[in-house]
């Protein structure tokens, strides 16, 4: 289909304004919580940062294999995805950033430095950056041979971040997972797995748009050298 | 001693000057009204008609002259809301004063009634509007919302840019 692509971003764009609707209206005010408004970050901050580790472990099979049998192919979805990845890890982080000022209190820096699960997403989030800044160079087989080994080191900090809640000391909740997904209640449910479908088929939307850039990008290259 | 009488002083200038229950000067309330009753009495009522949600909103009542019977005053919100004020006969320059806790109301509500009357007969009605406080928290969930939807602008307005420069370039190299 022509416009697939496009149809998928709507749809996922449409999604995301439901889960809005959904949690902001629709559900009212949250019980049980300090900020009972801030907490509607809820339905945007999960999604995004479930929607993070997937962009990042794109990055991390796409390593894999361009190390493997140095397949470009490979190495356009991790250099893409990289990029989503730090998009959609900064929503994750700034809206967490908000609540846990509302719901928590207390100074940001200190929370970043004693809360391991903050601590080791943002770690992650900025090894990225590393990554992103480090492929801007002009390529080589070299340069991406690097990079896929700073890709691939994600396999560690991935894991780290997603875990680090559950065995190390922090305050984030941990409800994916767990026998808290069972007890939640349905409405929020509802808005939560709407907003990672939304999520979802936004990445999707935007990764093909960034993989389809990605692709001219290296043919102008190799028509302009041939030219050359 | 002395620190602690500037801060004192520096408190109290700062301190909000909430409304004194028996002041029944203009510059206390924002709203006054007046209920005519036998002997051409006048009882003045002061308020605000701005009710806020978790303050106690008060009502002054101020009889200048003595008055030959007892007076009931009913102020009544409607619903089981009302409070009432008896001021005893051959009271004179009389003042009272009676108040709404700020739990009384949960929601807001604009033009509620209020409707005072005197011994049953007599009535006047008075337009309140009940209001509620945006809640503290809100600024961080419009914060987040905001980073969010700026995050999502930036990055497509980015891959856009880049996209129309791209096209651009590809077709001026195949001509």
């Amino acid at each position: 289909m022509k416009y697939f692509r496009e149809l998928v971003g709507s749809l996922g764009f449409l999604l995301i304004l439901c889960t809005i609707y959904f949690g902001l209206i629709h559900v009212g005010p949250a019980k049980f919580f300090t900020a009972p408004n801030a907490q509607k970050l809820f339905y945007l901050h999960v999604p995004s940062g479930l929607i993070t580790y997937l962009a990042f472990m794109m990055v991390v099979g796409g390593s894999s294999f361009y190390l493997y049998n140095k397949s470009n192919y490979a190495d356009n979805i991790a250099k893409c995805s990289a990029e989503l990845g730090l998009v959609f890890g900064f929503m994750s982080l700034s809206s967490g950033t908000f609540w846990m000022k509302a719901e928590w209190g207390g100074d940001i820096v200190s929370r970043f430095l004693t809360d391991m699960r903050l601590a080791t997403t943002l770690a992650m989030w900025l090894l990225y950056i590393a990554y992103v800044v480090y492929r801007r160079q002009p390529e080589t087989s070299n340069l991406k041979k690097n990079a896929a080994i700073l890709g691939l080191s994600g396999m560690l900090m991935i894991p780290l971040s997603y875990f680090s809640s559950r065995f190390l000391r922090s305050h984030h909740p941990v409800i994916v997972g767990t026998e808290d997904q069972g007890s939640l209640d349905p409405s929020l449910r509802l808005g939560l797995y709407m907003g990672i479908l939304g999520f979802l088929l936004l990445y999707y939307f935007l990764f093909m748009l960034r993989f389809r850039i990605e692709e001219l990008e290296k043919t102008y290259l190799e028509k302009r050298m041939e030219n050359v | 001693m002395k620190y602690r009488l500037t801060l004192l002083s520096v408190m109290m200038l700062l301190l909000p000057v909430s409304a004194d229950p028996y002041c029944h000067q203009d510059e206390c309330f924002t709203d006054k009204a007046e209920l005519v009753v036998p002997n051409g009495q006048i009882v003045h009522i002061y308020y605000n008609s701005l009710f806020e949600i978790g303050e106690n909103w008060f009502i002054v009542i101020w009889l200048e002259n003595s008055t030959d019977n007892d007076i009931d005053l009913v102020f009544d919100f409607g619903g089981d809301i009302s409070k009432s004020v008896e001021i005893k006969s051959g009271s004179s320059n009389y003042t009272d004063s009676l108040s709404f806790s700020g739990s009384t109301f949960s929601s807001e509500r604009f033009d509620t009634e209020l409707n005072v009357s005197f011994n049953g007969n007599n009535h006047i009605i008075l337009e309140i509007d009940i209001n509620k406080k945006p809640a503290e928290d809100m600024v961080y969930l419009w914060g987040g919302m905001s980073v969010f939807w700026f995050a999502i602008g930036a990055y497509v307005l980015y891959i856009s840019n880049k996209l129309r420069e791209l096209s651009k370039k590809v077709k001026s190299n195949n001509e």
